[in-house]
This record gives structure tokens, C-alpha cells and sequence, in this order.
């Protein structure tokens, strides 16, 4: 009995709520009538063994009452996930190199040791990191890539008329464009995400170094998920670009609205004032003699970048539409 | 001689061929209502043998795509789920046999000529 109690959760322990018990029961009447059916003289023992080798494994048995697919990331994405995992890690690898060699120069007082078990620990955990984002954004578009891609390339009823036109040369997106964004949004979030500090200024005085941090170290912590949010949107824009390869209306119009999510998150950040160090002009002040007000230099610095990060995803979206428009052949 | 793989090729080869019978025979035998494990005896009957772990699956797809209704009998010691042809599912089990004869004489025509 127990054989059977066993077989019977191994077949319905990942099926959906609703059906379970419904196809316990069922499976149980089977197997009674299986068994009864047998005839001949062996134990109870043996006959329940016999029956449950003829019903098979019950993985294959869930699987098929289950009759859907039962994968993270399916043969559609993989490759891309592959290709955007390496470029990711590589990128990590540059951003968190940069960091501990930046960090380690302005540093007194370490030794080789510690920065070696830093820099260890540091590429460790921002490779899970990025590991875990990257695969949770394509489980993500592995769920929805169907009602995605036919959005985009109108594949439900196929017909030789919507055969893309080759693209001119200008209408493909070039394989670096996508691989240099993917590379730069790394290394830009893995600096502010696990090394916000070193966004600083620094002074030797007599003292060895004094840091100045450009960031308030505790409020941004408190951004995190947010910039995890920037991460996944700016990679997503890049897959789509290189899953489609060549410009066309809906993939631009899809890519502009990444775009502005991206440009908002990223300003959620810079403009809420708690982000930026409260002290730094006074500090700045404090270790030079400059007398001039840096205080209002600071923040028209600071308003400054938020023009340039507006104007520049402006220009990006209208340039990005542009092709669109200009190169959408893809049907007639 | 037939090697070991040769079997194995014929064997599946085999069983791709039967998979695309099952739902047919199913279908044809619910007329009547029956439960799952009385339908791989009528099945096995008459000679066409069908996995009860194919066949319970099965019979909860059809089921889902309307063309089975089926109601648990409860009274008795055994409760079992009796599974049966709805309206629609004769309609399209009638014209799918129509289909299949059709079928049936144009590979024999391919096969024998």
C-alpha cells in the first residue's frame, strides 16, 4: 500500500491544485483495477510492483497529464541567453575589476591578501547576482515571448507576402550595437549597484586619504531594487535587438518605450536629493582652498545631467523611430 | 539477419504510426459511457492495446477540448470517473471517420500499386 501511496504522490505532487485530487482518485481506482485484474498466484506485493512498472515512471505520467511545457528557458531563447549570459559575465568582470583596482589605489594599509579576497568575494557575488536577474528576464520573456514575437513579426497566419524584404545594410542593427549596450549597462549598474562608494573625490593630505563620496551610500542601498529593475529593461531592449536584427516600426516603437522606462527609473534616482551626499560641497570646501561657490556649481552640475540624460534618450528615441519608419519593408 | 537497432527502429516507427490512431479508437468506443481502466480492456479486446498512462491523460485532454463529458460514479466502493462522447464530440468523431476511410483506401491505393 505504501508503494502505491508513494506512486501516486510522485504523479500528482507538481500538478496544478485543482486537478490533483481529482486525478488521485482516479489513478487509485486504476491501479486497484490493475492489480485485481492480475490473476495470478504472486503476493499483493508483487502485483502492485508489476502494475506500477507498466504505468511507467511518474514523471513521464505527470508530465503528460500536466501537458505543458516544463522549462525556464526554452529552445527559442536559449541561444540568446547563452550569448547575453557570457557578455554579462564579462562585463561584471570589467565593472568589479575596475572597482577593487580603483578602490585599492586611493586605499593605505591593505595588503595584497585582503584586496585579492575582496576582489574574490566581490566577482562572486555580483556574478550570482547578475546570474539570477539575467535568467529571472528571460523566464520572464520565455513566458510571454510568444504573444511577443507574433506582436512583432505578425507570425500567426503565415503567408509568402510577408517574407521580410533583405534589409539594406542600414535597416540591420549591427551585432555590436546590442553587445556594447548590454556591456555598458553592466558595468555602469555593477559600479552603482555594489560600488557606489567609489563615485568619489579624494584628497591626499597628511592624514593618508580623505574620500568624498558623491552618493549618499545609505540612502542609494535603499535603490537597489530599482536599479535591478534598469537592468533587466536595458538588457531586455537589447535582446530584442538582437533577436529581430533589423529595423522595423513596432520593434522601434517597443524599444522607445524600454527606452523612457529606463530614462525614468534611472531619474527616480537622481533626482530625489537624499541620493547625493549632503556634506560633499562642504567637504570639497573643507580639504581645498578653492573659494569659489561650489555648492551651486554642484547643482547646476546636477541639473545639467538630468538634461543630458533626457536629451539623449530624446535623441535616441527619434533617431530609433526614424529607422523605423524609414525602414519598415517588413510587410505590405 | 535483423539487429538489435533494426527492432528498435521498427518498434518506434511502430509506435508513431499507432499514435495517431489512438484518439480515433478512443473516440470510437465512447459512445457508451466507460471508465478509464474498462476502456484499456475493451481496448486491448480488440487488439488494440493502449497504455493506461497514455490513455488516462488522454482521456482528460479530450475531455478539456469538450469533446468528452464525463461524472464521477460515487455510489459504489470504487469511485470512478465515467467518460463519454459529448455532442460535439460524435459530430467530430463522425466526420473525422470519414476522414480516416478516406484515408485508409488512398494508402492502400499508394501501398498496393
Amino acid at each position: 500500500m505504501d508503494l502505491i501511496n508513494r506512486y501516486v504522490y510522485a504523479v500528482t505532487k507538481s500538478l496544478p491544485e485543482k486537478q490533483r485530487e481529482d486525478i488521485e482518485k482516479e489513478l487509485r481506482t486504476l491501479i486497484e483495477d490493475m492489480i485485481e485484474q492480475n490473476h495470478s498466484l504472486d503476493t499483493y506485493e508483487s502485483k502492485v510492483e508489476k502494475v506500477l512498472i507498466d504505468l511507467g515512471d511518474p514523471e513521464r505520467l505527470s508530465d503528460s497529464y500536466r501537458g505543458s511545457k516544463r522549462y525556464l528557458i526554452g529552445p527559442n531563447l536559449y541561444d540568446k541567453y547563452i550569448l547575453i549570459l557570457k557578455i554579462v559575465f564579462g562585463a561584471v568582470f570589467i565593472g568589479i575589476t575596475i572597482a577593487i583596482f580603483v578602490d585599492s589605489i586611493f586605499t593605505q594599509n591593505q595588503n595584497f591578501g585582503s584586496i585579492f579576497s575582496n576582489y574574490a568575494s566581490a566577482i562572486f557575488s555580483a556574478l550570482l547576482q547578475a546570474f539570477a536577474w539575467t535568467t529571472i528576464g528571460f523566464a520572464i520573456a520565455e513566458r510571454n515571448s510568444m504573444n511577443l514575437t507574433k506582436a512583432i513579426s505578425h507570425k500567426n497566419e503565415w503567408s509568402p507576402s510577408q517574407l521580410a524584404v533583405i534589409p539594406v545594410k542600414k535597416a540591420q542593427i549591427p551585432f555590436s550595437e546590442p553587445i556594447l549596450g548590454i556591456v555598458f549597462t553592466t558595468i555602469f549598474i555593477i559600479l552603482l549597484y555594489s560600488a557606489p562608494q567609489l563615485f568619489s573625490a579624494r584628497f591626499s593630505n597628511n592624514n593618508g586619504v580623505a574620500i568624498i563620496h558623491v552618493f549618499n551610500l545609505e540612502v542609494i542601498q535603499g535603490y537597489k531594487l530599482i536599479l535591478v529593475c534598469l537592468f533587466v529593461i536595458s538588457i531586455f531592449k537589447e535582446v530584442l535587438k538582437l533577436y529581430f536584427r533589423r529595423w522595423s516600426l513596432k520593434l522601434s516603437i517597443l524599444i522607445s518605450i524600454l527606452s523612457i522606462l529606463a530614462t525614468v527609473l534611472l531619474l527616480a534616482v537622481f533626482m530625489n536629493n537624499n541620493v547625493w551626499n549632503p556634506n560633499f560641497a562642504s567637504e570639497l570646501i573643507k580639504h581645498t582652498n578653492w573659494s569659489y561657490d561650489i555648492a551651486t556649481l554642484l547643482e547646476k552640475i546636477k541639473s545639467g545631467l538630468i538634461v543630458v540624460v533626457i536629451l539623449s534618450t530624446v535623441i535616441d528615441i527619434l533617431t530609433i523611430l526614424c529607422k523605423g519608419i524609414k525602414y519598415n519593408t517588413n510587410s505590405h | 539477419m535483423i539487429s538489435n537497432n533494426d527492432n528498435e527502429l521498427l518498434d518506434s516507427l511502430l509506435l508513431e504510426l499507432r499514435r495517431g490512431t489512438i484518439i480515433l479508437s478512443v473516440l470510437s468506443q465512447l459512445k457508451s459511457p466507460q471508465y478509464g481502466y474498462s476502456l484499456v480492456v475493451l481496448l486491448e479486446g480488440k487488439k488494440i492495446p493502449v497504455d493506461a498512462g497514455t490513455l488516462y491523460p488522454l482521456l482528460r485532454r479530450l475531455e478539456k477540448q469538450n469533446l468528452l463529458v464525463s461524472n464521477w460514479d460515487v455510489e459504489v466502493a470504487k469511485p470512478r470517473k465515467y467518460y463519454q462522447l459529448s455532442d460535439y464530440g460524435s459530430d467530430v468523431y463522425a466526420r473525422l471517420c470519414d476522414k480516416w476511410f478516406e484515408m485508409v483506401r488512398n494508402m492502400d491505393e499508394i501501398l498496393k500499386s
